[in-house]
């Protein structure tokens, strides 16, 4: 069934961008990719688990309805992705999609609406071990509403009003008993520009984090507080940055669990030496929602880089690395948690008959503490054959070491046909 | 959802009033024949291409002008000393930024000459008479770059930060990331399952007793 769907998107698809006519609002870009993926499961790659790899088919379609008029932009992207999987029998085909709304309107020459909706469907298949599934499929749908209004009090100083409504939905009722949320924030930011080259300005955040458990369950809902400012600065015509520094509180709804603070601070450069040459690098620390259950708060440590080269006006070269680590501690996890719910890799050591007691009981030993490192490497070199036409060829590595989860290292290698019809 | 309802429109009601002292509602009709005669900055500017070329998606709702010129300068479009906000926009400049934008800088003759963006941009057809009609041709790009994932992943801000991607399709400054891939921890159900599975295989692989 979802390969005769797929069928029909594509056909429609290719149909559609056969009929895009100039003049119209739409706009079609389409990629295929053939790609060798050398861990399809995100094994560790042992003797019990060893990796299997697989080709796989990817076809992207980006379509694009926008509308600009003198005070109001509409721009709507819609990006399907189909990939078919040569070797892996249980589940040949995923189907994601993507979508992006953004609406602007400019009520006066001092007040303007900004809204930007941010939704992904995204598919990834159960993890199957000797016949058995040991994790259940992770296909899920997140949305990310956002509004702000930007008001010019005075010549060079903006008063930002924002709220945000992120939603998390799995297919898998197990899976979303404990991962599925609603989050809500709202802020505001007033900003002042100093001059042409600098700006400062002053944040506030509130933010709610609501799992969607039900009542017996462990309660993860968290609310937090923050309050700090940020400094933008135009360095030279090739060097700009901007750093955001501050202080966040966290409090947690479970019985039993203390309200943490910690500072936070995130930094990003973006540097220009040549027409041909960009370079982008940040680093941020601070809290940062769970998304392991059953603790309810990280915090995490994330570096990230990337460089693109024009090697000639037709080779480009570009390249990204990110390093990111999240910390888990024993007094993150609610207080009516077990230490059998903790991952088994957490809890390992801890003797049968204790496995009830309260995970509180691990404070201030090192067994409720975890850690999840990630380290993402990718390159791509692209060659355009014609001013719509390009050729790609990639390379992306993923390495993870968790101890909340499974270690994996995984390669993929892709060629590629990009165009814009 | 109460939640919801409550701080949008507290957002909303908050940004009316606090545009009340202004007077918008009773100047807007007026100052729009104005604001069409005056004219365009390049932070303005920078702001329009922005959305004509798709890349309000890598910044957050109402981005600044330094996120905007640091996204266009990502994709090769910036004036020949760098951007600079408050400065007007000349017909050289925008013939200049709208050939970056529509990825035909190449073809420039003599790039340090401005007459030689104008002539090429009116050899191809395009009206530089006024913004609309010189970017009328701009298309969303294909694949802009953009530091997003990881720049989203890593923000401090609940407003901006984002945790959830699409898979292994999702492109990160020109290459595709996998940073959905930090696998989800497993549900009580699943590590129950493993824990039963593991226990079969071991009595599977014990020894048949000696006679």
């Amino acid at each position: 069934m979802k390969q005769i769907l797929s069928a029909v998107v594509v056909a429609g698809l290719c149909l559609s961008s056969a009929m895009a006519i100039e003049g119209t609002p739409f706009k079609i870009t389409s990629r295929l990719r053939l790609e060798y993926d050398d861990n399809i499961r995100q094994a560790p790659d042992t003797a019990e688990n060893p990796k299997e790899d697989s080709l796989k088919y990817l076809a992207d379609f980006e379509l694009w309805l926008e509308m600009n008029g003198p005070h109001t932009y509409f721009g709507l992207r819609y990006r399907p992705s189909i990939i078919y999987w040569d070797n892996r029998p249980e589940d040949d085909l995923d189907v994601h999609h993507d979508f992006d709304l953004i609406v602007n309107h400019q009520f006066s020459p001092r007040v303007s609406l900004n809204f930007k909706d941010t939704f992904r469907r995204a598919e990834l298949p159960e993890l199957i071990e000797r016949g058995d599934i040991v994790r259940e499929r992770n296909d899920f749908n997140y949305n990310s509403a956002n509004v702000t209004v930007a008001t010019l009090v005075a010549p060079a100083l903006r008063l930002d009003l924002s709220g945000r409504h992120e939603l998390l939905r799995y297919d898998d009722s197990d899976v979303a008993s404990s991962e599925d949320y609603d989050k809500l924030t709202g802020g505001a930011t007033l900003r002042q520009q100093l001059n042409q080259a600098s700006a400062v300005a002053g944040d506030l955040r509130y933010a709610a984090t609501d799992y969607d458990t039900a009542e017996d369950a462990i309660n993860r809902d968290t609310q937090s507080v923050r309050v700090g400012g940020t400094l933008e600065h135009i360095f030279s015509p090739v060097l700009m940055g901007q750093v955001s520094a501050g202080f966040e509180n966290k409090s947690f709804d479970a019985d039993d669990t203390d309200d943490e603070s910690s500072p936070y601070v995130d930094a990003s450069l973006s540097y220009f030496p040549q027409p041909d040459l960009r370079l982008n690098g940040g680093a941020s620390y601070s809290f940062y929602d769970s998304g392991a259950f059953p603790y309810a708060n990280q915090t995490r440590t994330m570096v990230y880089g990337a460089l693109t080269y024009d090697l000639t006006e037709r080779l480009a070269w570009n390249t990204s690395l990110s390093w990111q680590n999240g910390h888990y501690k024993a007094e993150d996890i609610p207080g009516d948690a077990r230490i059998r719910d903790l991952p088994p890799a957490v809890r390992q050591g801890v003797p049968e008959w204790a496995l009830d007691l309260p995970a509180s009981e691990l404070i201030d030993t090192e067994i409720g503490d975890a850690d999840q490192q990630v380290l993402s490497f990718s390159t791509r070199m692209t060659f355009r054959i014609h001013r719509s036409h390009w050729l790609e060829l990639g390379w992306n590595y993923n390495d993870v070491d968790t101890d909340i989860g499974t270690d994996y290292k995984r390669n993929r290698i892709s060629i590629g046909w990009k165009a814009q019809l | 959802m109460n939640k919801s309802l409550i701080v949008w429109g507290l957002v909303l009601v908050m940004g009316v009033l606090g545009s009340a002292p202004v007077g918008w509602a009773q100047e807007a009709p007026q100052e729009a024949p104005e604001t069409a005669a005056q004219p365009m900055t390049q932070a303005e500017l920078a702001r329009l291409l922005v959305n004509l070329l798709g890349l309000g998606r890598f910044l957050p709702a109402a981005p600044t002008d330094q996120q905007c010129f640091a996204v266009l300068m990502e994709n090769n479009i910036a004036p020949a000393d760098g951007w600079q906000g408050e400065e007007i926009v000349t017909r050289a400049l925008l013939a200049r930024l709208v050939v970056q934008a529509l990825r035909r800088a190449d073809e420039i003759e003599n790039p340090d000459d401005p007459q030689s963006w104008i002539d090429f941009l009116e050899g191809l057809g395009v009206s530089l008479e006024t913004v609309e009609d010189a970017t009328g041709e701009l298309n969303p790009m294909t694949e802009p770059i953009a530091p997003n994932v990881y720049r989203d992943a890593s923000s401090t801000d609940p407003l901006q930060r984002r945790d959830k991607f699409s898979g292994e399709t999702e492109v990160h400054f020109g290459t595709d990331v996998g940073y959905n891939e930090t696998v989800r921890p497993l549900t009580r159900r699943e590590v129950d399952r493993i824990l039963q599975e593991a226990v079969r295989r071991r009595e599977a692989r014990r020894p048949a007793t000696p006679d």
